[in-house]
């Protein structure tokens, strides 16, 4: 299925990724000959958490991607031209239901109150934080690193425009032989003390899993409906539940692509998974009717491990900070 | 919503597909590191994430400006909405076959644009006891808890357990002072009684409320209790009191943990 709204428009193998310029090489060469001093912004408690665990901090790297959302994310009025020469009859499933044979026209109604997935806004995201992350990567192992720890994936709109984005990702390369992963260096969103911690229950971060996803939900026909009487739902509680639907696909999915990941890591499980959501007002206009709609746009990043699945967890001890915490005192 | 463990009734065609994944294998977390390994070593494994919400269109109900009244239409809402979505979450739990679900975060937000929509959000790590020991609310779902994984485990440690997060909600009408009752408070130093009696009550009934939802569980206390008063974009002489805490039952006799060493840090 494609087209400019339900596309599954990927990247061709070629385009990626850009060239890490030569001045970063040669230095990034030096650091892994060992001919330079590392280089962190860890603390002094993170890098003694990490020494603690035999782990070498190496030097800074970083990988970034700015990125033209194909689809205009100002542009999503157009969804109802589209729609009436037939774009929007797409059912989930990829399916076009077309035209109905007894009536003539389009089947389009049934179109509202189920939940679309916006793959192109999707996969502007998830291709724009690849193609940084494919860039750490490389840096990495410029700088003959096993791990990136500290990893942070920052994302931001880009000069002001709303249809371009940049994410941009930055960490610590390390020496660890046993973080390495398979296929490169493993990417950790932790910070040195909780590297230390987790390793130290007998865990192990394997990779940084991470996803987009989008979905538009729109009231079905039958709540606008009730919504227009004078004595119908406009006054009462009720759910949405068509919104309630987009947002859960949307999160399912994150979770899902997340999932897939970490299951290619040859990771036990995520932790630490945090959610960002953007949520926007989309109404889609009808020649009769006006249906209120959303678009959910959802971020999630969490940490892949892997270790043994029981009994590693170290012993814990209750302490009492004899410290007064922030103020429990009187200013004199 | 009556409830059935073996519903998934508004839990989507995808969650069932993940669902079903996490039941073979490769969990999916939000905690922390630490709270992770707290929660391994409180004898529980995480099962994965479970999540639930409810998008809620709210009624509209008349309120008289000069009277203090609760506004029974939107207590409704704010009720029946975080109900739809807690147990939307809990149904999840029960497909992984967990004993509950723990750092439960139950959030409201509202858009800018929509004044009559709010939407309920339940998110937490679905966890069951390695020995298969059943910790179970006594009404048969799993429990619920919003604290930690650390509060968790030290809760576990001065032998209690979790049962749910009980929760007491009251939208109130705070009612707009009178011509009369102006004109004699002119230039007085004097207690504006009316609205104090309002937030009084507001909050008496959030209390108690909350309070009977841990008696239907059985509960010996709450723990964590929050209280938060917010008006949810209602205007200045609405709010809602919401009170929020983890029912918590004995598992033994012994409640006394383990003195904690006393420790000075030095980072300071």
């Amino acid at each position: 299925m494609s087209g400019p709204f339900f596309g599954d428009d990927q990247p061709e193998p070629d385009e990626r990724p850009a060239a890490i310029p030569d001045h970063a090489r040669e230095r990034l060469a030096g650091v892994a000959a060992g001919r330079v001093p590392f280089t962190s912004t860890l603390s002094a408690n993170a890098f003694a958490a990490l020494r603690g665990a035999d782990i070498q901090p190496l030097c800074q790297v970083m990988g970034s991607s700015v990125y033209h959302v194909g689809w205009q994310i100002t542009g999503w009025g157009r969804l109802n031209a589209l729609r009436n020469q037939g774009y929007g009859t797409y059912r989930p499933d990829g399916s076009r239901p077309g035209i109905d044979r007894t009536t003539g026209l389009p089947l389009r109604l049934s179109w509202y109150g189920t939940p679309q997935e916006l793959r192109t806004l999707g996969a502007a995201y998830n291709d724009a934080r690849d193609r940084a992350l494919a860039r750490l990567s490389q840096e990495a192992r410029l700088a003959g690193a096993d791990a990136v720890v500290d990893v942070e994936v920052v994302q931001h709109p880009f000069g002001g425009r709303r249809d371009v984005i940049e994410f941009r990702a930055m960490g610590t390369a390390v020496r660890a032989p046993g973080l390495r992963g398979d296929a490169g260096p493993a990417f950790v969103n932790l910070t040195g003390q909780d590297v230390g911690v987790l390793l130290r229950g007998g865990q192990r971060p394997v990779g940084l899993v991470t996803a987009t996803s989008a979905y538009l939900g729109t009231a079905s026909l039958d709540t606008v409906i009730e919504l227009r009487s004078l004595t119908g739902k406009r006054w009462r509680n009720f759910e949405y539940a068509e919104f309630a639907d987009a947002w859960a696909y949307a999160r399912n999915r994150a979770l899902m692509h997340m999932r897939a990941q970490a299951s290619d890591l040859g990771a036990d499980g995520i932790i630490g998974i945090r959610w960002t959501q953007e949520t926007r007002e989309q109404d889609i206009e009808d020649s009769d009717y006006r249906f209120p709609g959303l678009i959910y746009v959802v971020h999630a990043i969490g940490t892949a491990i892997a270790g043994p699945a029981a009994d590693g967890t170290p012993d814990v001890y209750t302490v009492m900070p004899m410290a007064d915490r922030p103020g429990t005192q009187e200013a004199s | 919503m009556s409830y059935d463990p073996n519903s998934l009734e508004g839990v989507p065609d995808d969650a069932r597909t993940r669902l079903a994944q996490n039941r073979a294998g490769l969990f999916t977390s939000d905690l922390s590191v630490r709270e992770f390994l707290l929660v391994k070593q409180a004898g529980f494994e995480p099962l994965g994430l479970v999540v639930g919400s409810s998008i809620y269109h709210i009624g509209f109900q008349f309120s008289n400006p000069m009277e203090n009244a609760e506004m029974t239409v939107l207590t409704q809402a704010m009720y029946h909405a975080r109900e739809l979505a807690m147990t939307r979450m809990e149904q999840e739990a029960d497909s992984l076959g967990a004993d509950g679900i723990v750092a439960v975060r139950l959030d409201v937000g509202r858009y800018e644009w929509g004044d009559d929509l709010a939407e309920f959000i339940a998110i937490g790590t679905a966890v069951k006891h390695r020995e298969g020991q059943l910790h179970r609310a006594p009404n048969g779902r799993p429990f619920t808890s919003d604290l930690s994984g650390q509060d968790f485990w030290t809760l576990l440690a001065a032998g209690y357990r979790p049962v749910g997060m009980v929760m007491g909600s009251c939208v109130y009408h705070v009612a707009h002072q009178g011509l009369g009752s102006f004109m004699r408070k002119v230039g007085r130093n004097v207690e504006m009684e009316n609205y104090t009696q309002a937030l009084y009550d507001a909050r008496e009934l959030a209390m108690e409320r909350m309070q009977s939802e841990a008696q239907e569980v059985e509960a010996e206390g709450v723990v964590g209790v929050q209280l938060h008063e917010r008006s949810h974009g209602w205007g200045s002489h609405m709010i809602e009191f919401f009170a929020i805490g983890t029912a918590v039952i004995p598992i033994s006799d012994e409640h006394t943990i383990a003195s904690p060493t006393l420790v000075l840090p030095m980072d300071g």
